[in-house]
C-alpha cells in the first residue's frame, strides 16, 4: 500500500479506534495501570499525552527527515542515532512546555505541570514517533498520527478510569487483587475486544 | 602543566557549584544547558565511533546472512554441510547470478537465478510494510513447474512468538509446491487464510492477523512483479 | 563513608528490589515489555539479559554524574545515559552475534522508555553512592526477571506447546490456548501472579503475627 495514498483523515481516525497506540499496540501502560484511578486526573494526564505526542511527532519527522537522514544537512545516513535524537527532542519539549506552563499558569502547572515528567517517559510517545519513520508517513499524515495516536490514547485511559470508579462504587473486589491487579484484568478484557478492530482499517 | 589533577579538581568543583546554583547568575544559567550539550556529545560521540568502527563488520555480517539465505533458499547447500563463510562467499560467486531487468512502472528490479546444472530456480526479492516495522527476504520459485519452492526473510520487526513465527520453518514449508501461476479471479495468485483449502492457500497465524495479511501482499506483489518482468522478456 | 557500608546499602537495595519492592509487581513499573516478551522464553531471557546490563550500568553512571547534574535537566541527561548504553549494546550485538541482535532489536526501544530504569535512575540513583545505586539497579533488573520469567514459564506451555522453542511432550495433543500468546494473556498473566504474590505476602504475615503471639 502506497503511504501517499491514505487519507490524514483516515489515519487520525483509525489510530483512535482499530490502531490504537494502547489498547492496539500496548504501549504506554506504565501511567494506564498507575494513574488511571479518577476520571478527573485521567483526562488531564490524556490531555497532556495529546499535546505532546502531536508535537513531538511533528518536531521528529523534522528532525529526522531534515537533520538525520542522508538527503537532509548534514548528508552522511545518521538514522542509527534516531533513538537519541527522538529521545531528545522529546525531553526537551517537555522540558520547555513545563518551564512555560509554569511561568504562564500557576493553576494549569498544578493541574496538568505534574503530568509532565512522567510523560516524558511513556514509550507511546516515543513509539508513535517511530512508528512514523518505518511507515514513510508524510509531515500531514504524521500530524494526524501524532493527533489521532494521542486522543486514542487518552479515550483508553478515561475508559479505564471510568470503568475503575464505577466498580470502586457499586462492585467489591478481593483484597489481592485491589489496585493494580483488576486494573489488569479490565485492561485484558479491554485489549481483547480491540483485538476485534484489527485490520477494520488499515493504516500502514 | 604538573598540576593537571589539580586544575580538574578545582573545576569539578566548580562544576558542583554551578549545579547547585551556587556561582554568578550568568553562569548557573548557562551551566544546564552546557552540562546537556556536553554530556549529548559525549554519548553521541561514543555510539558513533563504536558504530563506526564496528560498521564494517556489520556490513560484512548481513550480507554473509544475506548470501546463506539465497544459497539455501536457491538449493546450493547440502542438508547438514556446515559452510565456513569463505567457502560460502566462494559458493555464492559462482553458482548465484544477480539479474538487473527493468519493471513495468519503469523502477529498477533486480532477482538472483541459479546457473549452473541444476533445476531453473529464482530467487525473487521481497520487499514491503508488516505490521509492525518492514520485511525483508526472498522467495524461490522454480520457472520451469511454475510452483514456488522456499521463501525465507532476512529481515521483519513483527511480534515474536506472533508475527515473528513467519520466520519459522514449519509455517515456510507451506509455500513449497503452490503454484504461481493460477491467479484467482481477484488477481491474488496466493492467500493467507484461516483454514487453507485450496493448493494456492495457506493458513495465516492465530493472532498475527496484522502480519499475515502483510505478507500475503508481499508475496503477491513480488509474484506479481516478477511474472510481468518474465513474460516482457519473452516478448521483445 | 567506606566503601563497605556503601556495599551495605546496595545489598540490602538489592534485596527490597527483589520482592518487597519489586518493581514489576509491587511497583507496577515496566509494564509494556512485560507483556509484549512474555510469550516466549527465549524473547523474556534476552530482555531481561538488556535490562539488568542497562539499569546496572546506568544506575551507576547517573550516581556517578549527580553532583554534576544541575536539577532541571537530570531526566534528560537520565535518559540519555539510558539510551546511549542501550544502542551501544545493540550495536556491539548487530556486529558479533547478529541472531542475538536480531531477536533484541525489537526490544531496543521497549527498554530505553521502560519506566523501571529511568524509575531507578530517578529514584535512588541519583541521590545515593555509585556502589550502591550499581546494586540497586542490578536488583531492580533481577526482581523485573523473577517476575517476567514465572509468567512466560506458564504463557509459552499453555500458549504454544514448547518451552524455550522446545515442544512438550505432555501437551502435543492438548488444544493451544490462543489467548495466552496475545497480549491480552500477558495482562491477565500478571494479574494472576499479583495475587498469587500478594497472597503469599498476607500468609506469610499471619504467619509471623501468629507466630509472635
Amino acid at each position: 500500500m502506497n503511504p501517499a495514498d491514505l487519507h490524514p483523515l483516515v489515519i487520525l481516525f483509525a489510530a483512535i479506534t482499530t490502531d490504537n497506540i494502547l489498547l492496539a499496540r500496548f504501549l504506554g501502560m506504565c501511567p494506564f495501570l498507575g494513574v488511571s484511578g479518577q476520571l478527573r486526573s485521567s483526562l488531564g494526564l490524556g490531555a497532556a499525552v495529546i499535546f505532546v505526542m502531536t508535537c513531538t511527532s511533528v518536531l521528529n519527522w523534522l528532525v529526522y527527515h531534515y537533520l538525520l537522514h542522508p538527503d537532509g544537512v548534514f548528508g552522511i545516513d545518521l538514522t542509527y542515532l534516531r533513538y537519541i535524537a527522538f529521545i531528545i527532542v522529546i525531553a526537551a519539549f517537555v522540558q520547555i512546555v513545563e518551564m512555560v506552563v509554569e511561568r504562564v499558569s500557576m493553576l494549569l502547572y498544578l493541574t496538568l505541570g505534574i503530568f509532565l515528567p512522567l510523560i516524558t517517559v511513556n514509550c507511546a510517545i516515543l513509539g508513535a514517533s517511530l512508528f512514523m519513520v518505518t511507515r514513510e508517513y508524510t509531515l500531514v499524515q504524521t500530524a494526524a498520527f501524532g493527533l489521532g495516536s494521542g486522543v486514542g490514547w487518552a479515550v483508553a485511559i478515561a475508559a479505564m478510569a471510568g470503568i475503575r470508579e464505577k466498580l470502586a462504587r457499586h462492585g467489591k473486589v478481593i483484597p489481592q487483587l485491589e489496585g493494580a491487579g483488576i486494573a489488569l484484568v479490565i485492561a485484558g478484557i479491554m485489549a481483547l475486544a480491540f483485538v476485534g478492530f484489527s485490520g477494520v482499517i488499515r493504516i500502514n | 602543566m604538573s598540576d593537571v589533577p589539580g586544575r580538574l579538581g578545582r573545576g569539578l568543583a566548580k562544576c558542583r557549584d554551578l549545579a547547585a546554583g551556587q556561582g554568578s547568575a550568568a553562569a548557573v544559567k548557562a551551566y544546564p544547558i552546557v552540562f546537556t550539550v556536553v554530556v549529548t556529545a559525549v554519548f553521541v560521540g561514543l555510539v558513533s565511533a563504536v558504530n563506526v568502527g564496528l560498521q564494517a563488520r556489520k556490513a560484512r555480517n548481513r550480507e554473509l546472512a544475506r548470501q546463506r539465505v539465497l544459497l539455501q533458499l536457491l538449493d546450493l547447500v547440502e542438508p547438514g554441510e556446515n559452510l565456513t563463510d569463505r567457502a560460502m562467499a566462494r559458493r555464492y560467486e559462482e553458482r548465484v547470478e544477480r539479474v538487473e531487468a527493468t519493471a513495468p512502472d519503469g523502477g529498477a528490479y533486480a532477482y538472483f537465478r541459479r546457473t549452473g546444472e541444476g533445476p531453473a530456480l529464482y530467487a525473487l526479492p521481497l520487499s514491503g510494510r508488516g505490521f509492525w516495522g518492514p520485511i525483508r527476504g526472498y522467495l524461490a520459485v522454480n520457472a520451469r513447474t511454475g510452483e514456488i519452492t522456499g521463501l525465507d526473510f532476512t529481515r521483519h520487526e513483527e511480534t515474536p512468538g506472533l508475527g515473528g513465527r513467519i520466520s519459522e520453518r514449519e509455517w515456510q514449508r507451506q509455500l513449497e509446491g503452490i503454484p504461481y501461476d493460477r491467479p484467482f479471479p481477484d488477481g491474488r495468485r496466493l492467500r493467507v487464510v484461516q483454514d487453507a483449502d485450496d493448493a494456492r492457500e495457506i493458513d495465516a497465524i492465530t493472532g498475527a492477523t496484522g502480519t499475515s495479511v502483510a505478507v500475503e501482499q508481499i508475496l503477491n506483489d513480488a509474484l506479481a512483479r516478477f511474472v510481468r518482468v518474465r513474460d516482457q522478456e519473452a516478448s521483445p | 563513608m567506606s566503601a563497605g557500608s556503601q556495599a551495605n546499602e546496595g545489598w540490602a537495595a538489592l534485596r527490597r528490589m527483589l520482592w518487597s519492592e519489586n518493581p514489576v509487581f509491587v511497583q507496577i513499573l515496566g509494564i509494556c515489555s512485560a507483556l509484549a516478551v512474555t510469550n516466549l522464553v527465549r524473547n523474556t531471557l534476552v530482555m531481561c539479559g538488556g535490562l539488568v546490563f542497562t539499569t546496572t550500568l546506568s544506575g551507576l553512571t547517573v550516581s556517578v554524574l549527580r553532583a554534576y547534574t544541575p536539577r532541571r535537566v537530570r531526566m534528560m541527561v537520565q535518559i540519555l545515559t539510558i539510551a546511549a548504553y542501550v544502542i551501544l549494546v545493540k550495536v556491539v550485538l548487530d556486529a558479533y552475534v547478529p541472531e542475538v541482535s536480531d531477536a533484541l532489536g525489537a526490544y531496543v526501544g521497549l527498554i530505553i522508555t521502560n519506566c523501571i530504569v529511568m524509575g531507578r535512575a530517578e529514584a535512588f540513583a541519583a541521590a545515593n553512592r555509585p556502589v550502591a545505586s550499581l546494586l540497586d539497579g542490578l536488583g531492580a533488573g533481577l526482581g523485573y526477571s523473577i517476575v517476567l520469567l514465572a509468567i512466560a514459564c506458564v504463557r509459552e506451555p499453555l500458549g504454544l506447546g514448547t518451552f524455550f522453542d522446545v515442544p512438550i511432550p505432555a501437551l502435543a495433543d492438548a488444544t493451544r490456548w490462543n489467548v495466552m500468546v496475545i497480549a491480552p494473556g500477558g495482562f491477565f498473566g500478571l494479574a494472576v501472579f499479583m495475587w498469587a504474590a500478594r497472597s503469599l505476602n498476607d500468609w506469610r504475615t499471619r504467619r509471623r503475627a501468629a507466630g509472635e503471639e
